[in-house]
């Protein structure tokens, strides 16, 4: 499992965390049951503080992502398969909406931009 | 009981400087950063707490206990490191040892070896003969060997290179994983702190800035940039700290979202490093 | 307690040669009262040597650091005395043996009870009067004292045993009348009523001291 921390994103550091876990997930590296490292573990081995690992597992618990049993540690949760399909969705749809609102602030249409990622697409197929 | 160390109300007076009624609380299992330019009140709190200077009013709690009635047992479970002095400079390693590993009911002869090997200490070298990093060492070993729930260092890193600074933090992490014990880290090289500080405590002129998790001062202050023209914005009167130079201005906000949503655009904001924090509050609102 | 003395040893390897040294210069220099002299001196300077590393190394500091009371910090000092003294005595012993054993041609003054109880007397004065200013100012700052006091205390006791021959021989032969039980007794509860009050004085000192 690789977690990469920046320090110059903006992002706060709970929160590069927990995008992290979670694409693991969607990304089916981590599967139900495979045990996370624990919270003093983690913030020892990042070099990070104690509170921020725990504010990122208590956030991915909330969220689902993954179960705490007292004294035992930290484990991936059962997924639900459509519900992870349709966040999988949500989280393409979101880079989407991004790259759309970027093309549209620059003057780019429907056309120009569908015409756009027919190109890019072929780039990337073609690596 | 939860609280490693509890701070109430401390007051001491000096004719040029006095400590005024500060508070702050450490919990078991976490790091706390005390940090503020020299001369705010540092080794005055430690050595409160340490009962090397008198209180005069306020209140110290060492695991529950108060400093100065519980002081054995409360000094038995405390492990320091302090900047200078380290004992006595005309003693070998293990002399020193020999010295004061009887007064700690909990020594552990074992462990201390295994630190000493660690950091390639000879216990026949004088003290006086070891670099100051090295001297620093031989204090964490003493204070890691005696199963402190509590250490405390002053200003452990001072005048010491990057390398064996990451050494101590890196034994720093490892000695809180278990949960029970805790780190009073006082220092004002932040950079230490940046990283493994789960609360931080600021203390400047003798009086307490904020004690807080660090992930809040990350997640909330911001350095905030911009041209001159910016200046009359109302959110910057509310700024900690203000410099302006030639061709603009920096300012440090304590609400950098807030900052963000009232601005727009005009501005860029960052986070601040704890060193520009305590940059901006020592400072002031100085052109 | 003990390990507080054993730092004194620890830390005064080389100057115990240079005390040797002066037990011999005060053997053949002070003829009758070499015992009490070098047994004092010997006492004296191990005491001060002492005194002068825990000030270099401001050691209160991490004396008061670790799980110690400040009362203990002071007692082991006052204890030290009686340890120096008595390795001021064993150590003109072992000289006087060797001088003895090599044949030596020299006169040097025997170890008697009356010298032990001179010695501790004299080593006693001398420390319950210095350590309070110790305790109060540090070495550094009271080192116009150190021979001062020495010469003080030889002089004092001097003062007293011609006062006692000479000025008032009614005393005298009182005091030599009585057993020297009574004698060592009555010195005895001086002592103690000396340190006790300095010792006190000293406490009462360092228990409000700040580092």
């Amino acid at each position: 499992m690789d977690i990469i921390i920046a320090n110059s994103s903006d992002d706060p550091i709970y929160q590069q965390i927990t995008a992290q876990i979670k694409n693991l997930i969607f990304k089916g590296e981590l599967i139900e049951g495979d045990s996370l490292p624990s919270i003093r573990n983690l913030a020892r081995e990042l070099q990070i503080s104690v509170i921020t690992t725990k504010k990122a597992y208590e956030v991915l618990e909330a969220e689902g992502y993954i179960e705490t049993v007292p004294g035992k540690g930290s484990y991936i949760a059962a997924q639900n398969k459509n519900l992870l399909q349709e966040k999988r969705l949500k989280i393409v749809e979101e880079k989407f909406i991004e790259g759309i609102i970027a093309a549209r602030a620059v003057g780019f249409n429907l056309e120009e931009i569908e015409a756009m990622i027919k190109m890019l697409y072929q780039e990337v197929a073609n690596e | 009981m939860n609280n490693l160390l509890e701070v109430k109300n401390l007051s001491k007076k000096y004719q040029e400087f006095s400590l005024q009624e500060i508070s702050f609380t450490l919990k078991k299992g976490y790091i706390m950063g005390f940090i503020g330019p020299n001369g705010a009140g540092k080794s005055t709190t430690i050595k409160l707490i340490m009962n090397l200077l008198k209180r005069d009013g306020g209140e110290i709690r060492v695991f529950g206990l108060d400093n100065i009635r519980a002081e054995r047992e409360i000094k038995d479970r405390i492990g320091f490191v302090y900047e200078e002095p380290y004992f006595y400079e005309e003693l070998t390693v293990l002399e020193m040892k020999k010295v004061i590993a009887p007064f700690y009911s909990k020594w552990d002869d074992q462990i201390f070896d295994q630190y000493l090997k660690r950091f390639g200490l000879s216990v026949k070298k004088k003290i006086k003969e070891l670099s100051k990093g090295m001297k620093m060492k031989v204090w964490l070993a003493i204070a890691l060997s005696h199963q402190a729930e509590l250490l405390i260092l002053d200003e452990p890193t001072s005048g010491l290179d990057p390398v064996v600074r990451r050494e101590l933090l890196d034994i720093l992490a490892d000695v809180i994983q278990d949960e029970e014990k805790g780190v009073f880290f006082s220092t004002h090289i932040t950079t230490d702190l940046d990283k493994i500080a789960d609360y931080i405590t600021f203390i400047n002129n003798g009086e307490i800035i904020f004690s807080t998790t660090k992930d809040y001062i990350m997640d909330n202050y911001g350095l905030v940039k911009g041209k001159k023209a910016g200046l009359d914005n109302t959110l910057l009167k509310e700024a900690v700290g203000l410099r302006e130079n030639k061709f603009g201005f920096e300012a440090l906000v304590k609400d950098r979202n807030r900052f963000w949503k009232g601005s727009k655009g005009e501005f860029i904001i960052e986070k601040p490093t704890l060193e520009e924090i305590i940059l901006y509050y020592t400072r002031g609102k100085q052109g | 307690m003990i390990n507080l003395i054993l730092k004194d040893f620890l830390l005064q390897k080389k100057t115990f040669l240079f005390v040797l040294l002066y037990i011999v210069f005060f053997m053949l220099v002070m003829g009758s009262g070499g015992f009490v002299a070098a047994g004092t001196a010997a006492a004296y300077i191990l005491l001060l040597n002492a005194l002068a590393y825990d000030d270099k190394n401001k050691s209160d500091i991490v004396l008061n650091s670790i799980p110690l009371v400040r009362n203990t910090i002071v007692k082991a000092r006052y204890l030290s005395v009686f340890i120096f003294a008595g390795f001021g005595i064993i150590a003109y012993w072992v000289i006087s043996l060797l001088i003895k054993l090599l044949h030596l041609p020299l006169m040097i003054a025997p170890i008697s009870l009356g010298g032990i109880v001179g010695i501790l007397l004299s080593i006693i004065l001398l420390a319950s009067l210095y350590l309070p200013l110790n305790f109060k100012y540090g070495y550094i700052k009271t080192r116009v004292f150190h021979v001062i006091l020495f010469m003080a205390v030889f002089w004092l006791l001097g003062f007293l045993a011609k006062y006692l021959q000479e000025i008032d021989p009614g005393l005298f032969s009182y005091l030599s009348n009585r057993t020297d039980w009574v004698i060592m007794l009555s010195i005895l509860g001086l002592v103690l009523l000396i340190v006790g009050f300095s010792y006190g004085i000293s406490w009462r000192i360092y228990r409000n001291k700040e580092f």
